[in-house]
């Protein structure tokens, strides 16, 4: 069982008193007006996790050969005890897969964070402009942001659906930044050229 | 002699675990909620509630990086709200930033009036649209292990209609948990 709920404000204990009220009460700490829902989850019994020993016609844990088996791996199949027996939803895991699995990004269910590459192919198109570092460095910063979005769209893969208009922009931008920083470059060299006497030439 | 556990899996199990890695299901998430388009402005302020089969899932954007936190309905215990003031305090900012607009008409130039229509009009909006989307709160889902804000369903209309989702369905997948661990009581 849980400690209890707690205050969206001031993160004290609420009274169990306050839980499941039709209407607002105020919190006991910071009165402020607070709502509680609390689940059937809250005031479960922990159950105990030391597992049983198993005598000779049951099957024994993958990892404990003396504890008695009582649930199979959702992943590869092996029994396991209590202990070993790790709950994701309605999936039961051991450690072991646990592990491999967290090691593999194409494994969305451990997967905790993504890098969103179209929006790092965009700041490099868009920062540089406002800092004037696009003068510069303008194209070697679009062919970075156009190798991110090249290598971005195949290996950004987010959890939840996520447009792709951002990369169509990325792109875009990078083709008309790089072709713009060039066209920038040779009208400087035309002018130089052509008027020569007035750059001090 | 090696342990066991550690040991290299033989090919017929690394077969069978790949085959049940592919069979494995992949969610799909539905968007639920989401914080307005002013949270795009302000980096790690933009987030969303995708609602799948056995859980919730939180997305937080913070500009390169999206992360997520997954509350199963079997282990939610609890959500808690308390009323804020922040939606009174946004619209004292948004209507005084209103009022110092109408300053642009002491100009008496038609760029003077133009500028100040047009700020009358976005702060006029951000008012409007900041009164009509109502009261705000602080909502926190709690379980065992994390307890979390959720800024998606800060708005009155959205946390009623978060609530009138979500709790239906925490509740019967919890009803549905302790039916198969007690049967008889079920």
């Amino acid at each position: 069982m849980s400690a209890g709920a707690f205050c969206p404000i001031c993160h004290r204990l609420l009274a169990t008193s306050q839980w499941n009220l039709q209407d607002f009460t105020a919190c006991p700490n910071c009165q402020a007006p607070t709502r509680t829902l609390v689940f059937p989850a809250m005031v479960k019994p922990t159950s105990s996790v030391r597992p049983e020993p198993r005598n000779e016609t049951e099957a024994g844990c993958f990892f404990h050969n003396n504890s008695r088996a009582e649930n199979v791996c959702s992943s590869c199949g092996r029994f396991l005890c209590s202990l070993c027996t790790l709950t994701f939803g309605s999936q039961k895991l051991c450690p072991d897969c646990i592990y491999r699995r967290r090691r593999q990004s194409s494994e969305p269910l451990f997967r905790d964070q993504t890098v969103l590459f179209d929006n790092i192919a965009l700041l490099l198109l868009v920062v540089p402009v406002l800092c004037l570092v696009y003068i510069y460095l303008g194209l070697i910063f679009s062919g970075f942001a156009l190798a991110i979005v090249i290598i971005g769209w195949r290996q950004q893969r987010p959890l939840v659906p996520r447009s792709g208009y951002r990369f169509v922009l990325a792109a875009a931008l990078s083709v008309i930044e790089g072709v713009g920083w060039i066209a920038l470059v040779w009208l400087v060299v035309w002018l130089i050229q052509s008027h020569p006497t007035d750059f001090g030439l | 002699m090696s342990d066991p556990t550690f040991e290299e899996p033989s090919s017929e199990v690394r077969l069978s675990r790949n085959i049940a890695d592919k069979t494995t299901q992949r969610h799909s998430y539905r968007k639920i909620a989401a914080t307005g388009w002013t949270s795009r402005l302000f980096p790690g302020a933009r987030s969303a509630i995708y609602l799948s089969d056995d859980h919730l899932l939180h997305a937080k954007q913070i500009l390169l990086f999206e992360k997520y936190r997954r509350f199963y309905f079997s282990d939610v215990e609890a959500i808690s709200f308390s009323k804020s003031n922040r939606w009174i305090w946004v619209s004292v900012v948004w209507g005084f930033l209103l009022f110092c607009s109408l300053f642009w008409y002491l100009g008496h130039q038609t760029w003077c009036y133009v500028t100040g229509a047009l700020s009358c009009l976005f702060f006029g909006g951000l008012l409007l649209s900041n009164l009509i989307a109502g009261p705000t709160y602080v909502v926190n889902i709690q379980t065992a292990a994390q307890i979390r804000r959720l800024r998606p369903v800060e708005r009155e209309s959205q946390l009623v209609k978060f609530q009138e989702t979500i709790v239906p369905i925490i509740m019967q997948a919890q009803q549905a948990q302790q039916a198969d661990i007690n049967p008889a009581a079920a």
